[in-house]
C-alpha cells in the first residue's frame, strides 16, 4: 500500500511517525509531501496527558524528546478573569479528593462551604497545589492522592514536528519537498489518484492523509467535504502568536487570560515563552488585538507576530473516499483547553484501528478497496470527539459573570446547544454532572471549570449527610495532609527539569 | 434575564430540614434492596416506609437467580457481608453463565466474568487470539474453572496469579434471598406496613395516595414501585409498556442435586430455553418458552416453585410525577443473561444519585429517564446479540437475516437496531469493538460473547501483521497452560464452599 501524507506540520509528522512505527513490518510505503515555502501553523504548544501515551507507543524516550523540543511539564491550565475579572483558578489533570461512600468529594466540600471549614477545593488536588508552588514530580508509586494526577507537556510544536520527522525518516518514511499544484481524481470512484507537484513530479498513492491545515487541500479543495460552521457558538476567528523571552519562573502550567474579545495564552517553554491572542474580529480589530497581546508579554519579543484566520467547526466528512483529514484540515477548535494536538492524536489512533488493508477479501492484489464501514465508523467517532470538546470549550465562555464587553454580552444572549444547557441546569440544581465515558473531558474537568468560574450550585447531593461532619473532616484533613506531604517531596519545576534532563 | 444567564447561588442551600417521605411498594428483591440502600445512604434525609404485600412477587424469578460481580459492592452498600450471605442463605459462587447447546446446539461457551484483558502486544488481546486462531475460553480462568467445576476466591494482592483476573458473583434462590433481605430490613428503622394495595389514587400525573386493604391511606412525597411485573403504581399513572414478546417461566427445584457448579447453565433456543442454577443445598431449573410459539400447557409439577407469564419489554419512562418504577416494574428482559440483575443495580444507583431534594423533580425525572432508557437499550443490545445469528447467513448485511427472534419490530426500536448493527457489523468486519457510554456489559463481556457465538471477523486489525507472531504464539501457549494448571489445582466448588462455611462457623 502506498500512503501519502500531505503536509508536514505536527499533524503530518505525528501521522507519519505513528503509521511508520505501528506498521513497520508491513509493506506500507509512506510518503510525506511538505513545502518549506508554505510553512506550518503550529497548532498548539500545550498538550493533554494523552500525548505521553502517544510518545510511549512510538517508543520515544521522554528525556530525549523533552530536550529536543524544549519541553516543560504541564500540570494544568490557569484561567484568569474567566469567571469574573480579577479571579483565577487552575484546571488540573486529575480529580479533587477521593470519593467517600461512592459520592464525589466535591459534593462534601460544597456542602461544607456554608461554614467554610474545609478550606479550598484546590487544596485537594495535587496538580493544583504543585502548580501553584511551581513544583513538579512524577506520579509514581502508591495509587494515593498525591499520585492521583496526570501531566502533559508544553513544547515547541515545530521542534516536535522536526523531531518526529527525523524519527519517521529513520523508519523509512519518504519525505518529498514540494508544493502541490494539482490533484487527479479517479473518474470511476472519485478517489484521489495522484498529486502533481510544482516541479512536475507526480505522486500516486492508494490512501491520502490530508494534513495540509486550514485549506484542506485534498479533503475540501478536491473532494468538497463541506464544513460545519460552529462560529455561532465559538465566534473567535483570529489569532496572533508571538514568542518572547522568558523572564519569570518556569511555571508547570499554561495560562489563559480572558480578554475583552477573546483570550490570551501564555505557554512557558525551556527557551522562551509562547504567547497568543485568540479573538473575535467582530469585536476587536487586528491592531487592537496585537497591542493587547504585546502589552501582556513577560519579556522581549523574539519574532514578528504571526496572524491566523480560522473558522471554528469541522468538516462534514473527516474521511471521504480515500482521503482522511487529520489536524486543522479536519476542523478547528480554539486551543483554550489544548485540544489541537489531542485531536490529531485521536485521528491517528482511529486511523490505525481502521486502516484499510490489501489482504481484505474484498480487495484485489493491486487495488485498495476502502470499506464504507471503516469510513462511517471513523466519521462517527471523530464527530463525537469534536462535539464534546466544543461543548466543553463553550462552557468557559458562558459560565461566568462577565458582560463587560460586546463579546461577553454575545455569550450571555446565546442559545446554548441542548446538550450543554441540560448539563448546566443539572449542575446548578444539585451539583450533578451529566457524565459521558467517551471524550477528552471527564467529570473532574467539568467540576474544575464550573466551580472555578463560580457556578455555585443551589443544592448538593443529599447523600453527603450520611456521614457525620467529624468523620468527613477527618477524611478531608487526611487528604490535605497527604497532598502536603507530596508537595514537600516535590521539586521546584526548573530544578526538576534540570536534573531530569541533565 | 438573558437567554443563558445562569441563576447562580451565592452558597449552597442547606439541605432540606424536612425529611422526604418515601414509600416503597412491593414484596420483592428490588423493594428490599431499594429500602436497604436508601436507608443506608439517606437515613437522615428520608422517612422510609415499605408496604409489604403478603406474598413475594413471583416475577422475581426473572432475575434468573444470578448476580454480577458487583453484587459484592451492592451488598456492602446495604451493610451485608459475604459471610452473612453464605451463612444465612443457600447462595453459591458463580464465575458466570455456561451456555450449552445454545440456539439449537450451535454454541457452547462460558460467559465468564473477567477483569479487563491485558495485552502485551500493542494491540487488542482478542485480535491476537483471532490471528492465532486461539480459543478465548482457554485464556479465561473463570471459564476453565466452570468447566472443571472448581472455585476459589480470586486473590487480591497477587497479580501474577492467573486467578486474579477472574471475577465472581452469586447464584441465589429468589425466595431465600428475599427472606434474607427482609430480615435485614426488620433490623433497621424502616416502617413496615404489611398490607395489600387496593388502589393507587392518581391526580395530575401524580400518585396522591395508596389505599390499602387494611383501610389505611398512605401518602408520600415519592413512591417507589417495586411490585415486579405487576407494576401496580407506575401502571396506574398510565405509562405505556412497549411489549416485544410474551414468555412463560416456571421455576423447578431439585432438592437432591448438590453438585455445586460455579455457574448457571443455560441451554435451548430463543423461544424455549432453560437455566439450571446450582445452590448450596439444591439446584433449580428455570424453564421458559415463548407463549406465541408454544402451546401454553400447564407444565407444573410437584417440584414447581413458581410459574408466571410475562411481557418482555420496557416502559417509556420509569419516573413519572412522584413515582419511580424500579427494576421489573420498569423493564423486563429475558434472564438468559444476567441483564435483569445489572439493570436492578443501575436503577438503584441512578435513583440514589438523583434522589429528590425538593418537590420539584422535573430535572431529576428527565435525567433519570434519559439514563434509564440508555441503560435498558444497552442491556437489550447484549441480549439481542445472544440470539443474533446473522453471521451464519450468506449475506450478513441482509435485513432479512438480522435477528432470529425479530423482537425488535417497532419504530421506536429502530435506534436499538442501529446500535446493534453498528456493534455487530464492525466486529464481523474487522473485529472492532464499538462501545457506547456506560454500557451495563463491558468490552470483555462482549468479546467473550462474540467468541462464544462464533462470530469471526472477515479480516483483522492491520496491526496483527506487525507483531512478532512467533513470540506471541509461545506466550499464548504459556498462559493457556498456566490457566489450565491453575484450574486443575483449584478445589471443587462444593468442597471449597463447604470449607468456607466451616471456616465462617469457626470464626463466629
Amino acid at each position: 500500500m502506498h500512503l501519502c501524507i500531505v503536509g508536514g506540520g505536527s499533524a503530518g509528522w505525528m501521522t507519519a511517525a505513528a503509521l511508520a512505527k505501528k506498521f513497520s513490518r508491513l509493506k506500507i510505503q509512506i510518503t510525506l509531501v511538505e513545502s518549506e515555502e508554505i510553512g506550518t501553523v503550529g497548532v498548539g504548544e500545550a498538550t493533554l496527558p494523552h500525548i505521553r501515551f502517544f510518545n510511549q507507543t512510538l517508543g520515544i524516550d521522554e528525556r530525549d524528546f523533552m530536550r529536543k523540543t524544549k519541553a516543560t511539564f504541564k500540570l494544568g491550565i490557569e484561567f484568569i478573569d474567566w469567571g469574573s475579572k480579577g479571579q483565577r483558578y487552575i484546571h488540573p489533570f486529575g480529580d479533587f479528593g477521593e470519593k467517600i461512600n461512592s459520592v464525589d468529594f466535591y459534593q462534601y466540600w460544597l456542602s461544607a462551604q456554608k461554614n467554610n471549614d474545609m478550606g479550598k477545593l484546590e487544596d485537594y488536588a495535587f496538580g493544583i497545589a504543585a502548580a501553584k508552588s511551581n513544583k513538579f514530580t512524577m506520579p509514581e508509586g502508591t495509587p494515593d492522592l498525591k499520585n492521583a494526577f496526570g501531566y502533559a507537556y508544553q513544547f515547541d510544536s515545530s521542534l516536535y514536528a522536526q523531531y518526529l520527522r527525523e524519527f519517521s525518516c529513520k523508519l523509512g518514511v519518504n519525505r518529498i519537498e514540494g508544493k502541490i499544484v494539482n490533484t487527479s481524481l479517479n473518474e470511476i470512484n472519485g478517489n484521489i489518484s495522484a498529486l502533481t507537484l510544482e516541479n512536475g513530479q507526480r505522486i500516486s498513492a492508494d490512501l491520502f492523509v490530508d494534513c495540509s491545515g486550514f485549506r484542506g487541500v485534498l479533503i475540501e479543495q478536491s473532494l468538497k467535504s463541506g464544513y460545519q460552521d460552529w462560529s455561532n457558538w465559538l465566534p473567535c476567528d483570529r489569532a496572533i502568536a508571538v514568542p518572547c523571552e522568558r523572564t519569570q519562573q518556569l511555571t508547570p502550567f499554561t495560562r489563559s487570560t480572558a480578554k475583552e474579545a477573546g483570550w490570551i495564552w501564555r505557554i512557558p517553554l525551556q527557551h522562551r515563552t509562547g504567547n497568543g491572542h485568540v479573538y473575535c474580529s467582530d469585536f476587536m480589530s487586528d491592531d487592537d488585538a496585537q497591542n493587547s497581546l504585546l502589552e501582556q508579554l513577560d519579556g522581549k519579543v523574539l519574532a514578528e507576530p504571526r496572524k491566523l484566520k480560522f473558522k471554528t467547526g469541522r468538516r462534514n466528512h473527516f474521511w471521504k473516499n480515500n482521503v482522511i483529514a487529520i489536524g486543522l484540515s479536519a476542523g478547528f477548535l480554539e486551543p483554550l483547553e489544548s485540544t489541537s494536538i489531542h485531536l490529531i492524536q485521536e485521528g491517528i489512533t482511529k486511523l490505525i484501528e481502521l486502516l484499510p488493508a490489501f489482504d481484505d477479501p474484498q480487495t484485489t492484489s493491486n487495488t485498495l478497496v476502502i470499506d464504507e464501514l471503516d469510513i462511517a465508523e471513523y466519521n462517527a467517532q471523530m464527530g463525537l470527539e469534536y462535539e464534546r470538546i466544543r461543548d466543553f470549550l463553550l462552557l468557559h465562555y458562558v459560565a461566568n459573570d462577565r458582560s463587560d464587553s460586546p463579546m461577553w454580552t454575545y455569550f450571555k444572549n446565546m442559545t446554548l446547544p441542548d446538550s450543554l444547557q441540560e448539563k448546566l441546569d443539572l449542575w446548578m440544581h444539585r451539583a450533578y454532572i451529566q457524565r459521558y465515558e467517551i471524550g477528552a473531558f471527564l467529570p473532574p474537568s467539568w467540576v474544575a471549570v464550573l466551580l472555578g468560574q463560580n457556578l455555585i450550585p443551589h443544592n448538593v447531593d443529599p447523600r453527603v449527610q450520611a456521614f457525620g461532619t467529624h468523620h468527613i473532616h477527618t477524611k478531608a484533613n487526611a487528604m490535605r495532609e497527604e497532598i502536603k506531604l507530596g508537595l514537600h517531596q516535590a521539586e521546584e519545576h526548573q530544578a526538576f527539569l534540570n536534573r531530569y534532563l541533565s | 434575564m438573558n437567554t443563558n444567564e445562569v441563576p447562580k447561588a451565592s452558597s449552597v442551600n442547606s439541605l432540606n430540614p424536612k425529611k422526604i417521605d418515601i414509600v416503597i411498594y412491593g414484596h420483592s428483591i428490588a423493594a428490599f434492596i431499594s429500602a436497604l440502600t436508601i436507608d443506608n445512604t439517606l437515613a437522615d434525609q428520608v422517612s422510609l416506609s415499605l408496604i409489604l404485600p403478603a406474598e413475594q412477587t413471583q416475577s422475581d424469578i426473572l432475575y434468573g437467580g444470578t448476580s454480577t460481580p458487583d453484587a459484592y459492592n451492592l451488598h456492602l452498600a446495604m451493610d451485608i457481608s459475604e459471610p452473612e450471605l453464605f451463612q444465612q442463605t443457600n447462595a453459591s459462587f458463580t464465575f458466570g453463565t455456561h451456555y450449552k447447546n445454545w440456539l439449537g446446539e450451535k454454541f457452547d461457551w462460558v460467559q465468564a466474568f473477567s477483569l479487563p484483558f491485558t495485552s502485551k502486544y500493542g494491540m487488542d488481546f482478542h485480535q491476537v487470539l483471532l490471528k492465532h486462531k486461539h480459543d478465548l475460553q482457554v485464556h479465561l480462568v473463570g471459564a476453565q474453572s466452570v468447566l472443571h467445576e472448581k472455585f476459589a476466591h480470586p486473590p487480591q494482592n497477587h497479580p501474577a496469579s492467573p486467578l486474579s483476573r477472574a471475577e465472581y458473583g452469586y447464584n441465589f434462590d429468589y425466595q431465600n434471598y428475599a427472606l434474607f433481605l427482609l430480615n435485614k430490613i426488620k433490623q433497621r428503622k424502616i416502617k413496615l406496613i404489611q398490607s395489600e394495595l387496593v388502589e393507587a389514587k392518581v391526580a395530575d400525573d401524580h400518585i396522591t395516595s395508596l389505599q390499602l386493604h387494611d383501610g389505611s391511606c398512605i401518602e408520600a412525597d415519592l413512591f417507589i414501585d417495586c411490585s415486579g411485573t405487576d407494576a401496580k403504581l407506575i401502571s396506574a399513572l398510565g405509562v405505556k409498556k412497549q411489549v416485544h414478546s410474551q414468555i412463560h417461566l416456571s421455576l423447578l427445584t431439585n432438592e437432591n442435586d448438590t453438585q455445586m457448579k460455579p455457574c448457571n447453565l443455560v441451554s435451548g433456543h430463543v423461544n424455549a430455553w432453560q437455566s439450571t442454577l446450582y445452590l448450596q443445598d439444591s439446584s433449580q431449573i428455570l424453564q421458559t418458552f415463548n407463549v406465541k410459539e408454544e402451546p401454553a400447557e400447564n407444565k407444573s409439577s410437584t417440584n414447581t416453585i413458581a410459574s408466571i407469564s410475562t411481557d418482555i419489554g420496557e416502559r417509556e419512562q420509569a419516573w413519572v410525577g412522584n413515582c419511580v418504577a424500579i427494576s421489573l416494574s420498569a423493564a423486563v428482559l429475558e434472564p438468559f443473561s444476567n441483564a435483569p440483575f445489572r439493570l436492578l443495580k443501575l436503577d438503584i444507583e441512578r435513583l440514589l444519585a438523583l434522589m429528590p431534594i425538593s418537590n420539584n423533580t422535573r430535572l431529576e425525572q428527565k435525567e433519570y429517564n434519559r439514563r434509564y432508557r440508555l441503560d435498558v437499550q444497552h442491556a437489550k443490545l447484549f441480549n439481542l446479540a445472544l440470539t443474533e445469528t446473522r453471521h451464519f447467513s450468506q449475506d450478513e448485511h441482509s435485513s432479512q437475516n438480522k435477528s432470529q427472534n425479530q423482537i425488535l419490530n417497532s419504530e421506536s426500536d429502530s435506534d436499538t437496531q442501529a446500535l446493534l448493527d453498528r456493534k455487530l457489523t464492525q466486529y464481523l468486519h474487522r473485529g472492532l469493538m464499538v462501545t457506547y457510554d456506560f454500557e451495563p456489559f463491558n468490552t470483555e463481556d462482549w468479546i467473550i460473547l462474540h467468541f462464544g457465538m462464533q462470530r469471526f471477523p472477515r479480516r483483522l486489525d492491520s496491526l496483527c501483521d506487525n507483531i512478532d507472531n512467533s513470540n506471541v504464539k509461545q506466550h499464548l501457549l504459556h498462559t493457556k497452560n498456566e490457566i489450565a494448571a491453575m484450574a486443575l489445582k483449584m478445589p471443587p466448588c462444593s468442597l471449597y464452599t463447604q470449607k468456607f462455611l466451616n471456616y465462617l462457623k469457626r470464626q463466629s
